[in-house]
C-alpha cells in the first residue's frame, strides 16, 4: 500500500507541478481536491451509484440510512445516495456554465468599456446601473418566468444578470492599467488596440476576476438550487440537490435525511470552490496568505 | 555645409491636460499647459538632450512626439511627412521607425510576458523577420544589448533593473528605428549600471546611425551624451544649442541657475549659494509674461507683461529671453 | 570627542548577514557621508542606528551604537523611544509619505515637543513657528496651520526637517534627503542642512548615492558595498585619490569625469543581491585588479594613508601606482 500511495502522491505532485501548482498552498490543494472529487463523481455517476436515481420503488420509501441505502430513501423509495451522486452532474454543470458565460461577457464588456472610454463606456456603465438596480434573484426569476422554467433559461438569465460584477471588476483594473508604463510602451511600439487590450492588459487584470468567479460559483449553485426549489429551474424528477431539498421539506420532521444530505453536498461543493478562490487569490498574490 | 534633411521636425507643439473641474463651460475646468510652443528638429544620427526639472514638460514632449498623448496644436513631421492624430496610418508609420525607452525598467515591460516573447512580439507585429527566424533574431538582439540569450524565457521580475532596461532597449531596436526617444532611461539605475547603459546607447547609436532624443534631469549625463541640448522650463524651451556652448556659457538666466545648482564632484568646489529662490510655480496657473520672471534675478518690468518671449536665434543657439545678458563663463571649465 | 560611535555593527535577516562590521564615528558639527549603491546596506544601517528595523524581518546581529556614551543597542524599547526624536532626528527621501497628510504641519512639529518635553500647547506652537522660520519657510505664522499637501516638494522636505529637529537633537540622520527633489531645490535643501549644522552644531549622517552631493556637503565619507565598508576617510582625500578600487571605479563612471561622447569606464556586472554576497572580497567579481587572494580572503579594513582606511589587499600597491 505504501509504495502505491507514494507513487500516487508523486503522480499528484507531478500533476500539480504541470498545472503550475508546484508550491501550491494548502487551500488551493484542498479546494482543487474537493472539486476534482466532485467532478469524478459526476463523470462516473452511472458506475458509482448503487441504484437508478429516477425509478420509483415505493416498497422501500422513507427508509432511514442503512447498509442497503447508506443515506436512506425518499418518499418515492429512491436511493438518496444515488440521487446525490447524479445530482453532482447537474450542480457542477450549473456552477461551471453559470459562471462561464457571465465571466466571458462581463470581462469582455468591462475591458472594452474601460479601454475605449468615451460614449462606449458611458453607455455600458448605464446599462450596468440598470441591471444593478434590481435585486439579483428577483431579476433572475422575472427573466426565467418570461422565457420558460428550465435549466437553459437559468443560464440565459444568469448571463444577462451576472456579467455586471465582472464588468465592473475588469473595467476598474483596465482603467488603471491603461495608463501604465508597459501599455504606453506597447502603444509606442505601434501595437494595435486589440492586441494591447487582449494580450497586454487583460492577462494582467484577469486574476481578480478568476478569484471572484470561484466564489461566484458558490452563489450560482445556491441560486440554481433556490430557483429549482421554487420550481423554476431543474424540473422533477431529475436529481438535483435543490429539487431534492424542495421535495424533502414536507418530511423534514419525519425523514430528516432526505433534505440533509443534498444540503451537505451543496455545502461541500461550495466549500471546495471557496477554498479554491482563497488559494488562487494567494497564488496570484492578491491577498496575503 | 548643406544641412542634412531633418529626420524629425517639431513646430509649435502644444499639449494641454484637463485637471479638475467637470469640464463644462464655466464649471471650473482647469488646464495644465504641459508643453507650449515647442519647436525643435533633429538630424539623422544626432543626439539631442532635453533637460529640465520635474513638471517642465520634457516627458510630455517625448510622448507627444510619438503621439502617445494628444497635442492641441502644432505639427510633428517625421522624414518630411506630417504625423497627425487624425491619420492613423501616419502614426503607424512613425511608430514603425521611432521607438521609446522608459524610465522605470520594470513597469515598462509586461509582467506576464517572458522578455524574449516581448521582443518577438514586436518582430511579428512589424513583420521584421520571417516567422521561423524570430527566435534567432531575438537571441541576436539580446546579445546586441549585452544579455545572454538564455535569459529569453525569464519574466521581468526575475531580472535586475539594469537587465530590464537592456531588454527595453532591445525591444526598441527590434523595430529597426531611425529615432529613439529615451525618457529618463537611466534615472532609476545605480551609477555603475547607469554607465553601462549609457555606453550601450552611445555604441548602438554610432553603429546604427540612430537619432536620439535623450530626456533627462541629469545634466551630467546629457552633457556627456548629447551634441545639442534643449533646456525646458514650465513647458517651454528656454535655451537650445550645442551642448558644450550651453554648458560652458549658459545665456538664459534659468540655464545658469540650473547649472550652478548641480553639485560638482570636485571636493574643492564648495556648494554654490542657492541662486534661485522658491520653486517652479504650478503649471496650472502660469505667470503672465516670461514664465521664469518670478524667480529670475534679472527680471525687469517687461518680463512680467504680455506673452512669453519666443525662442529666437542668438549666435549658434536659440534663446527665449528678452535680453542678451553678458556672457559669464563662471561655469566655464570643462569636465 | 565623538558624538556617535558605531562599532562592528552587523544586521541580519534570519541567518543571512546583510550588513557586517560597520564602524562609524561622528563628531558634533560634522557631516559624514554614507555612500553606496542600492543593496549596499546604507539605508538599513541608519535605520538600525535608530532601532527602526522591521522586527519580524531584520535584527541587529552584533556590535554597539554608542551615542554620548550610551549603547543604544542595549536600551529597551521604552528608553529607545526617549532617544528617537530627542537625541536623534531622522529625515527621509520622500517627505510626502513621511508626513501625516491629515495633520497640520505645526501640529506634527508640536506633537513631539509636547510628547517628549511636556510643553504646553502654546509653547509647542511657538516652537513650531520658530522651527519653520529656521528651516526657511516663508510666513511661518500662517504656514504653521497648513497641511502637507499645501506645500511644494521642497517645502515639505523643509517641514520634515523641522519635525525632525523639534526636540533639538544633536544628531540628524538624513536618508537620501534630496533624491526626490529637483536640482535647484536640492541645492536649497543642502544649503539649509549646512546652515543648521553651523548654527546648531548639528552632526549629520548623510546617506546618499549621489557623489556630487557628498562632495559639496560632507567632511568625511564612508563608502559601502554589498554590506561592508570599503573605504573610509576625509572627503577630499577619498575623492581626490581613492584608495579602494571600488571608490575609484565609482568616481570614474560618473558622466562628468570622462570626455564627452567617450565610452564611460563602467563597472562591469552588477552589485550582488543582499545576502548573496560572494566569498573573499565582496567587490572581486567586478574589480579590475582582482587577484587570487581576493577570491579567497576577505581583506580587513587597514590604514591606507593618514586617517584613511580601506579594505583592499592591494591598498599599498594602489598608492604606489598613483
Amino acid at each position: 500500500m505504501s509504495v502505491e500511495a507514494l507513487s500516487r502522491g508523486n503522480w499528484l505532485a507531478r500533476g500539480f507541478g504541470a498545472l503550475g501548482l508546484g508550491r501550491a498552498n494548502l487551500n488551493l490543494r484542498l479546494g482543487a481536491a474537493i472539486i476534482v472529487g466532485w467532478a469524478l463523481i459526476a463523470v462516473f455517476a452511472p458506475w458509482i451509484a448503487p441504484y437508478d436515481p429516477i425509478t420509483h420503488n415505493l416498497a422501500d420509501k422513507l427508509q432511514g440510512p442503512s447498509l442497503l441505502h447508506p443515506l436512506g430513501t425518499d418518499n418515492f423509495g429512491r436511493d438518496i445516495l444515488s440521487r446525490v451522486i447524479y445530482g453532482a452532474r447537474i450542480d457542477l454543470q450549473m456552477g461551471v456554465l453559470g459562471v462561464l458565460f457571465p465571466f466571458l461577457i462581463g470581462t469582455t464588456l468591462g475591458a472594452i468599456a474601460g479601454y475605449a472610454g468615451g460614449w462606449v463606456d458611458i453607455l455600458l456603465m448605464r446599462i450596468l446601473d440598470v441591471v444593478l438596480a434590481f435585486p439579483f434573484l428577483v431579476l433572475m426569476l422575472a427573466i426565467i418566468a418570461i422565457l420558460q422554467p428550465g435549466l437553459t433559461s437559468f443560464y440565459i438569465a444568469l448571463a444577462l444578470v451576472g456579467w455586471v460584477s465582472y464588468a465592473r471588476l475588469v473595467r476598474a483594473q483596465v482603467l488603471v492599467l491603461k495608463t501604465s508604463d508597459f501599455v504606453t510602451a506597447a502603444r509606442s511600439l505601434g501595437f494595435g488596440r486589440f492586441r494591447i487590450l487582449f494580450r497586454h492588459i487583460l492577462p494582467n487584470c484577469i486574476a481578480g476576476s478568476i478569484v471572484f468567479s470561484m466564489s461566484d460559483v458558490v452563489l450560482v449553485v445556491l441560486a440554481g438550487s433556490s430557483i429549482s426549489y421554487l420550481g423554476l429551474g431543474v424540473q422533477p424528477p431529475t436529481a438535483e440537490w435543490g429539487v431534492m431539498i424542495a421535495e424533502g421539506q414536507n418530511f423534514i420532521t419525519t425523514a430528516w435525511w432526505i433534505t440533509t444530505f443534498p444540503g451537505l453536498a451543496i455545502v461541500l461543493m461550495a466549500f471546495g470552490f471557496s477554498l479554491l478562490a482563497d488559494g488562487l487569490a494567494e497564488r496570484f498574490g492578491l491577498r496575503q496568505p | 555645409m548643406s544641412a542634412p534633411l531633418p529626420l524629425l521636425q517639431v513646430r509649435d507643439l502644444a499639449v494641454r491636460f484637463r485637471a479638475g473641474g467637470v469640464g463644462l463651460p464655466g464649471f471650473g475646468a482647469r488646464y495644465v499647459n504641459a508643453v507650449n510652443h515647442v519647436s525643435l528638429s533633429i538630424a539623422p544620427g544626432e543626439t539631442l538632450g532635453v533637460v529640465g526639472e520635474s513638471g517642465c514638460g520634457k516627458s510630455t514632449l517625448g510622448r507627444a512626439i510619438l503621439n502617445l498623448v494628444d497635442a492641441q496644436g502644432g505639427e510633428v513631421r517625421f522624414e518630411g511627412d506630417v504625423v497627425s492624430s487624425h491619420d492613423p496610418s501616419s502614426i503607424a508609420k512613425l511608430r514603425a521607425r521611432a521607438a521609446m525607452i522608459f524610465q522605470d525598467p520594470y513597469a515598462s515591460l509586461n509582467p506576464k510576458l517572458a522578455i524574449g516573447e516581448a521582443i518577438a512580439e514586436v518582430l511579428r507585429v512589424h513583420r521584421k523577420t520571417q516567422p521561423e527566424k524570430v527566435a534567432a533574431r531575438v537571441a541576436e538582439l539580446l546579445y546586441l544589448v549585452g544579455l545572454s540569450p538564455e535569459l529569453a524565457a525569464r519574466k521581468p521580475h526575475q531580472l535586475s533593473g539594469g537587465q530590464c532596461q537592456r531588454v527595453g532597449i532591445a525591444r526598441a531596436l527590434a523595430i529597426e528605428p531611425r529615432l529613439i526617444i529615451a525618457d529618463e532611461c537611466v534615472a532609476a539605475l545605480d551609477v555603475s549600471i547607469q554607465a553601462q547603459i549609457l555606453n550601450l546607447l552611445m555604441e548602438l547609436q554610432r553603429q546604427m546611425n540612430l537619432s536620439l532624443i535623450f530626456i533627462s534631469h541629469d545634466l551630467g549625463v546629457v552633457r556627456h551624451l548629447c551634441r545639442r541640448v534643449a533646456v525646458m522650463y514650465l513647458g517651454r524651451i528656454v535655451e537650445l544649442g550645442p551642448t558644450e556652448q550651453v554648458f560652458a556659457a549658459p545665456q538664459h538666466p534659468y540655464t545658469r541657475a540650473l547649472l550652478a545648482a548641480v553639485p560638482d564632484i570636485d571636493p574643492d568646489r564648495t556648494l554654490n549659494p542657492a541662486q534661485l529662490r522658491g520653486e517652479p510655480p504650478s503649471p496650472l496657473d502660469l505667470p503672465t509674461g516670461c514664465p521664469f520672471h518670478p524667480r529670475c534675478p534679472h527680471a525687469q518690468e517687461v518680463c512680467a507683461r504680455g506673452e512669453a518671449p519666443m525662442l529666437r536665434a542668438s549666435g549658434t543657439r536659440e534663446l527665449a529671453c528678452h535680453f542678451d545678458l553678458p556672457l559669464n563663463s563662471q561655469q566655464g571649465e570643462g569636465p | 570627542m565623538s558624538l556617535l560611535i558605531v562599532r562592528n555593527l552587523s544586521i541580519a535577516a534570519g541567518e543571512r548577514l546583510l550588513v557586517e562590521e560597520v564602524d562609524l564615528d561622528l563628531a558634533e558639527g560634522e557631516v559624514l557621508g554614507l555612500v553606496g549603491e542600492s543593496g549596499s546596506g546604507k539605508s538599513i544601517t541608519c535605520r538600525a542606528l535608530m532601532r527602526l528595523l522591521p522586527h519580524d524581518q531584520l535584527h541587529i546581529a552584533g556590535g554597539s551604537v554608542t551615542l554620548k556614551g550610551r549603547d543604544l543597542a542595549r536600551l529597551d524599547e521604552a528608553e529607545m523611544r526617549k532617544v528617537r526624536g530627542v537625541e536623534i532626528g531622522m529625515i527621509f527621501q520622500n517627505p510626502s509619505s513621511h508626513l501625516d497628510p491629515v495633520m497640520r504641519i505645526g501640529d506634527q512639529i508640536a506633537e513631539s515637543v509636547r510628547y517628549h518635553e511636556g510643553a504646553s500647547t502654546k509653547e509647542a506652537r511657538g516652537r513650531a513657528v520658530e522651527l519653520l522660520r529656521q528651516v526657511g519657510i516663508p510666513d511661518p505664522v500662517r504656514r504653521v496651520s497648513a497641511y502637507p499637501h499645501e506645500f511644494s516638494g521642497g517645502m515639505r522636505q523643509r517641514a520634515m526637517i523641522a519635525v525632525a529637529l523639534a526636540c533639538r537633537p544633536k544628531l540628524l540622520i538624513a536618508d537620501e534627503p534630496t533624491t526626490a527633489l529637483d536640482v535647484t531645490v536640492q541645492a536649497q535643501v543642502l544649503r539649509l542642512l549646512l546652515d543648521l549644522r553651523d548654527r546648531l552644531g548639528l552632526a549629520i549622517l548623510l546617506v546618499t548615492h549621489n557623489l556630487g552631493v557628498v562632495a559639496q556637503t560632507c567632511d568625511s565619507l564612508t563608502v559601502m558595498y554589498a554590506g561592508r565598508i570599503m573605504e573610509r576617510g576625509p572627503k577630499r582625500d577619498l575623492l581626490r585619490a581613492p584608495a579602494h578600487p571600488y571608490t575609484e571605479a565609482l568616481l570614474k563612471c560618473q558622466p562628468g569625469s570622462a570626455k564627452p561622447a567617450a565610452q564611460l569606464p563602467a563597472i562591469p556586472g552588477q552589485p550582488p543581491l543582499a545576502g548573496a554576497f560572494p566569498p573573499g572580497c565582496r567587490f572581486h567579481p567586478r574589480c579590475p585588479r582582482v587577484a587570487d587572494i581576493c577570491r579567497r580572503e576577505r581583506p580587513a579594513l587597514s590604514p591606507a594613508q593618514g586617517p584613511r582606511v580601506a579594505a583592499c589587499h592591494f591598498t599599498s600597491a594602489l598608492r604606489a601606482a598613483s
